[in-house]
């Protein structure tokens, strides 16, 4: 795992400076190949949560937002 | 012009003037400034450089590129040190190893007579029966193979650092490719980071008679700011997020690019025929290298073995540097006939010759049906024979990021783009220079563009063309080169791991068939080379035997690292792992404190005697440091309901100035955390977390402030406050000598907070009782904790204060009963069953494992948390936790805790036993040290039950 | 009276520092001689230990609000941004985050800087001291990016130009950098947790490998210019 995450306030960072916080529970399934909604912790930058979009047969972010902003 | 054999050639990598020793086997061996080792060596005559890994077979210099293992050595008492790249230095001590007595004289060659008994797997179908014998197996096996010894008296060696380095667009490569690739990305403006592997630019242009002159004005480019070019540099690893891993002069790079341009250039490969292992047998381009890098001439007199138009063109290299051309031997059908030495086509070497050292090669003509002619076999005399054949690409790095390869016209070729990530030259299969000059070119500003740079021609039509006119072109015809196995000659496709043809042949007739499974059953491709020479032979082999494409067939997957690296390197910056410190550390170590690791923290576990320390608390006072605890304030109007969702229990009700006990589950019902919480005002609280919890804790409210959108700002006090608790009977005379605050027991009861001075430092106070008696915990800014503790200590003298450590509140704590999370608790433990059944406020709408321990409420407990004492004798009770509580022999809870307690004089403990049996008075049996050992449940607390002594 | 101690002092006092007070702080003054920490600060990197000086952060909404009228519409009004402005003393104001603004002062004393917040507007926001939460390391010289490439991954080109902060990993922990807006010399201000202070320190001396690395007490530090 070394891709990067884009924190919405920090800009692209390495993953590892970030913690996972797990897929956010989606009406088609969890734990399916393709993108998935997580949420991620800048535990050595901003340490604000937020929320990833990434596709998990490839790694690819396709975007991040802050969690606070997320669609409930 | 042929140079008579007897003038010394120029190495360009050596400085003739300087000259060197060093110790080979001890005996002194001098070479000149910028020679390698093996270099030095083969040029004093040294022709058996190891000795084979299964085998012991003696193995000779073969591609001088650091890409086989037959140069490893053991230098300065470092293992597998590839001495063909690596530079002599003056007083290095130099070995031969995995040889016994000695490389040049080895009794385990014996294996290569006995290579019967060791067939392919076969250490997957022998030595495991009868199993008693493993042991005696596994140290005899462990002697005879491995590559090298690992010196436990050498070093210490240097520690290796990390550096980071970031760039728009990393180029892997300095040859003719690589630096065009630089030269166009800088021209259009982006910055470029040339990492070269070699200590000059140039790649093959150093070594193969090009045209190094042409790269004169690449290399003037480099001279820009936007230029960073690091020579000595080995990339091993290209990583996702285009992450290339380097190393450096024993250091660690890491390098993030936008893009990658991976220019590493081809290598040639071995042919398959009998006894190819041979010493003297060399691949052609490190015959050239070992002449024109190192100043060294490989042999008298050499015969070429090829299957393209390069053997012709070395023939007539080699003539240059004065070596006698015995022959050239052409695979192919029709080949060029150039030189005055003969020319052999449609033929083979069907044996290699000698014993130690290369004397002679047989050699015959094929029918048109691939047959060898018996007739045409002959003998010819030589000390060298150079290896030719097609080059194939070094793609390691291209295919671990994910760029697939596919054999086209008898070379493999990219197959499809990766993102970010390009190739050049002779890793993309490109030949020629002038072909891997203009790709290099094209591809770097390619790159440039795509990171949004101006590039000032139109590369994109370039590039169609290019590849347009560069598709390769039906390779001449060869014939099968397949020999039938010769009884006891054997024709090595893997010089690592000794894997020859017969045993490829036999694993894919024991059905290991798939690419990947013949790798793993015979072990090709799996030594130090990692398949640089041998995967593409394996993948030819499989091939034919099987009767598929090769496409089909493929190669085994490629892993960094790409290439060997020391341990050490990859160490770096590794070393040391982060050491959080509370503002009296220094203090503790002064007063002889054993530290207790707890995370990153340093705890005193004691200051020496636990028990004594347990005592002054009980009789008089004790101090201890608690600024570990985690500490957060939160503000806002959405405080208490933040913390009403996500404890058990309530906070809205509790008063300003007043603390509650809370706890708190995950969204499983399972226990999380435990700690205190204070109401500071309206819309503030103060909570303290476990010492282990405290980050955990704090992101656990943010996540839920944020999911709920809640209004409250969080505040992580954990760093920046000190925490310490004076507790005893004492403590309130202690605290009284320190401050203008009314300590008394009506003016600051149990369970309340008071902001005030304590010697003169701003602090927060709150009455616990986590010990069990009258208590303080005071928190105040780090950079006055030393005063404050100072203060304290001082003024405690005259009460027989002692501090205490995490062991004697350990003690305390279990006397009390209080369970500690994590300890007491696991992944699996809920409130209901631990006994905070109490807290649990379901008559709360919401909050975090509300519903599923409402479902566990009405099932009803399955086991419960219960104090227990033990009767019998215990030499160490703490040794005791984590034994199994057993019925009838089986397994039916544990003891989480246990403590001698000298205020009870007896064993005590906590314990993880069934409902059914957790009543007071119920007798059970832990097993511990192969016996059963009786304990009886007893109520807690077990000390001062009702709490007089606290709420005092 | 009553005594503020660094994470550092026990180091400083074990590296024969002369201490001076301010405020109530025990600071180092030299460890050898001041002309002698510059000389070498100046050739390589020199290592200060600013944690003494005030800090205090603000959080919630209305940062925004707050920064538009201490700083009007300077860098700081951004994320990741720093300003300078004056207190008193020399006041750095760093915007963390949208709504974390965090204000630090170049000496012990807090005193300018509650002033001017007490002239702050009425906005949401919460107050709070953080001097001795964040520990401060300051690095100077031609070599600090020499030593920073070796502890973080951060791209400083990119991501650290003068007038800038950004928090990342540091050598395996969080720290905030901060390079002031126009500083004349190669300067990155370190802030790390009060209990790591120690391991961050001694992290830079042992780690650098190439470049030359020397504490710097005050002394040396006021001849760099601070």
């Amino acid at each position: 795992m070394s891709f990067l995450l884009t924190c919405p306030n920090c800009g692209p960072r390495e993953v590892t400076e970030f913690r996972y916080g797990g897929q956010i529970l989606a009406a088609s399934g969890n734990n399916l190949p393709g993108p998935q909604r997580e949420r991620w912790y800048h535990r050595l930058g901003c340490r604000r949560w937020l929320v990833a979009e990434r596709d998990v047969r490839t790694n690819t972010v396709l975007g991040t937002r802050w969690l606070a902003e997320e669609a409930p | 012009m042929t140079a008579p054999s007897a003038v010394p050639l120029t190495g360009i990598l050596i400085d003739s003037t300087r000259s060197l020793t060093f110790t080979f086997e001890d005996r002194p061996v001098t070479a000149l400034a910028g020679q390698s080792i093996a270099a030095a060596l083969y040029a004093a005559g040294v022709r058996v450089f190891s000795r084979s890994f299964k085998y012991h077979r003696p193995r000779g210099l073969f591609c001088v590129s650091g890409d086989c293992p037959s140069c490893l050595m053991q230098v300065d008492g470092c293992p597998n040190v590839r001495t063909c790249i690596e530079p002599a230095r003056e007083g290095q001590v130099v070995r031969r190893q995995n040889a016994w007595p000695s490389a040049d004289f080895d009794v385990l060659r014996i294996f290569d007579r006995f290579d019967r008994f060791l067939p392919v797997g076969f250490y997957y179908k022998h030595f495991h029966r009868p199993r008693w014998l493993w042991p005696i197996f596994e140290h005899t096996v462990r002697h005879i193979a491995g590559l090298g010894r690992i010196d436990l008296d050498a070093g210490p060696f240097p520690t290796a650092v990390v550096e980071h380095l970031h760039t728009d667009i990393c180029v892997i490569g300095g040859g003719p490719a690589g630096l065009a690739a630089a030269a166009a990305a800088l021209a259009a403006g982006a910055r470029v980071l040339l990492l070269e592997r070699g200590p000059q630019l140039g790649g093959h242009l150093l070594y193969d008679g090009g045209r190094p002159g042409e790269i004169e004005p690449l290399r003037a480019v480099l001279e820009s700011p936007r230029a960073q070019v690091l020579c000595g540099t080995t990339a091993f690893g290209l990583y996702e997020g285009n992450l290339v891993g380097a190393f450096r002069e024993g250091g660690l790079l890491k390098v993030r690019a936008r893009h990658v341009i991976v220019c590493t250039g081809s290598r040639q490969q071995p042919f398959l025929f009998p006894r190819n292992d041979l010493p003297g047998i060399m691949l052609g381009n490190g015959v050239l290298r070992l002449a024109h890098l190192h100043g060294v001439r490989a042999g008298r007199r050499a015969v070429v073995l090829t299957d393209n138009d390069g053997g012709a063109r070395l023939a007539g290299q080699l003539a240059d540097l004065g070596i006698e051309i015995a022959a050239v031997i052409d695979q192919r059908v029709e080949g060029p006939c150039t030189g005055d030495w003969p020319t052999f086509t449609s033929s083979t070497v069907l044996e290699a010759r000698g014993n130690k050292r290369l004397r002679a090669v047989r050699l015959a003509r094929r029918d048109a049906n691939s047959q060898i002619i018996p007739t045409t076999e002959q003998e010819i005399a030589c000390d060298l024979l150079c290896l030719v054949s097609e080059p194939a690409p070094a793609n390691e790095l291209l295919l671990q990021a994910g760029m697939r390869f596919r054999p086209q016209g008898g070379r493999w070729l990219p197959d499809g783009t990766v993102p970010g990530l390009s190739a050049a030259g002779g890793a993309a299969g490109t030949l020629g220079l002038d072909a891997q000059v203009q790709e290099g070119r094209l591809r770097g500003a390619e790159a440039a563009a795509v990171l949004g740079y101006a590039v000032g021609f139109d590369f994109r039509s370039a590039l169609a063309d290019f590849q347009l006119r560069n598709a390769p072109a039906p390779a001449g015809a060869v014939l099968g080169n397949h020999l039938a196995s010769l009884a006891n000659r054997k024709s090595f496709v893997c010089l690592c791991e000794d894997v020859t043809v017969k045993d490829l042949e036999q694993a894919i007739a024991e059905g290991f068939d798939h690419i990947e499974t013949l790798k793993r059953y015979s072990t090709v491709s799996m030594g130090p080379c990692q398949g640089k020479m041998c995967s593409l032979a394996a993948s030819a082999v499989c091939a034919r035997v099987t009767g598929r494409d090769p496409a089909i067939v493929g190669t085994t997957t490629s892993r960094p690292p790409a290439v060997p690296v020391d341990l050490g390197v990859l160490a770096a910056g590794r070393r040391h792992h982060p050491v959080r410190r509370t503002p009296l550390h220094h203090w503790h170590q002064a007063a002889g404190a054993r530290w207790l690791d707890a995370g990153w923290w340093k705890r005193p576990e004691s200051y020496g005697d636990p028990e004594s320390e347990v005592r002054a608390v009980r009789q008089a006072v004790g101090l201890i440091d608690v600024s570990t605890l985690g500490k957060i304030e939160l503000v806002g109007p959405d405080a208490a309901e933040l913390l009403e969702r996500v404890y058990l229990n309530r906070w809205a009700d509790l008063q300003p100035g007043r603390i509650r006990y809370g706890v708190m589950c995950t969204e499983e019902g399972i226990l999380f955390d435990d700690g205190v919480g204070a109401r500071l005002g309206p819309d503030r609280f103060y909570l303290t977390a476990t010492t282990g919890n405290a980050d955990a804790v704090f992101q656990w409210l943010e996540l839920w402030r944020d999911t709920w959108r809640l209004d409250v700002v969080l505040l992580n006090q954990t760093a920046g406050t000190a925490a310490m608790n004076l507790a005893g009977p004492k403590s309130r005379e202690v605290l009284a000598r320190l401050t203008r605050l009314d300590v008394s027991a009506a003016a600051f009861p149990y369970l309340a907070l008071r902001e005030g001075e304590v010697a003169g430092v701003p602090c927060r106070l709150l009455r616990l009782g986590f010990v069990g008696e009258l208590g303080y915990e005071i928190h105040c800014p780090a950079a006055y904790a030393w005063h404050l503790w100072e203060a304290l200590v001082q003024a405690g003298a005259a009460f027989g204060l002692r501090p205490f450590g995490v062991e004697a509140q350990r003690v305390l704590r279990l006397e009390k009963g209080h369970l500690i999370i994590g300890v007491d608790t696991d992944s699996l433990s809920n409130p209901l069953d631990a006994g905070l059944e109490g807290l649990v406020r379901f008559d709360k709408p919401l909050f975090h494992g509300r519903e599923p321990l409402l479902r566990l409420k009405a099932m009803g407990p399955r086991c419960r948390l219960v104090g227990f004492r033990i009767d019998a004798p215990v030499a160490i009770p703490a040794e005791l936790e984590g034994c199994q509580v057993v019925e009838q022999g089986r397994p039916v809870g544990r003891l989480t805790s246990v403590r001698f307690s000298p205020t009870l004089g007896g064993c005590i403990g906590l314990a993880w036993v069934p409902a059914a049996e957790s009543r007071p008075g119920t007798r059970f049996h832990f097993h511990w040290a192969g016996r059963e050992v009786p304990a009886r449940v007893v109520p807690t607390p077990f000390y001062d039950p009702e709490g007089k002594r606290l709420k005092c | 009276m009553l005594r503020a101690l660094t994470p550092l002092y026990h180091w400083h006092a074990a590296h024969g520092a002369r201490f001076i007070e301010r405020d109530g702080w025990q600071l180092p003054a030299a460890y050898t001689d001041a002309e002698s920490e510059a000389a070498a600060a100046r050739a390589g990197v020199g290592l200060a230990d600013i944690s003494a000086f005030a800090k205090l952060s603000l959080l919630g909404r209305g940062v925004s609000a707050v920064v538009q009228a201490l700083l009007g519409d300077g860098p700081a009004l951004k994320p990741r941004g720093v300003a300078a402005f004056r207190a008193g003393d020399p006041v750095l104001a760093c915007r963390l985050t949208e709504d974390y603004l965090l204000l630090l002062a170049a000496t012990p004393c807090a005193a300018g800087l509650r002033q001017c917040l007490a002239n702050v507007p009425q906005a949401p926001v919460v107050q709070h001291e953080v001097t001795s939460s964040y520990a401060g390391i300051c690095l100077v010289g031609p070599h600090t990016e020499d030593v920073l490439r070796q502890f973080t991954s951060l791209d400083l080109t990119a991501a650290l130009p003068a007038g800038t902060c950004a928090e990342t990993n540091f050598a395996g922990v969080h720290a905030l950098l901060v390079r002031p807006p126009e500083s004349h010399l190669q300067l990155v201000r370190i802030y790390v947790g009060w209990d790591l202070a120690e391991y961050v320190w001694q992290r830079l001396l042992e780690g650098s490998r190439k470049e030359q690395i020397t504490p710097l007490g005050f002394e040396g530090l006021s001849l760099m210019g601070w």
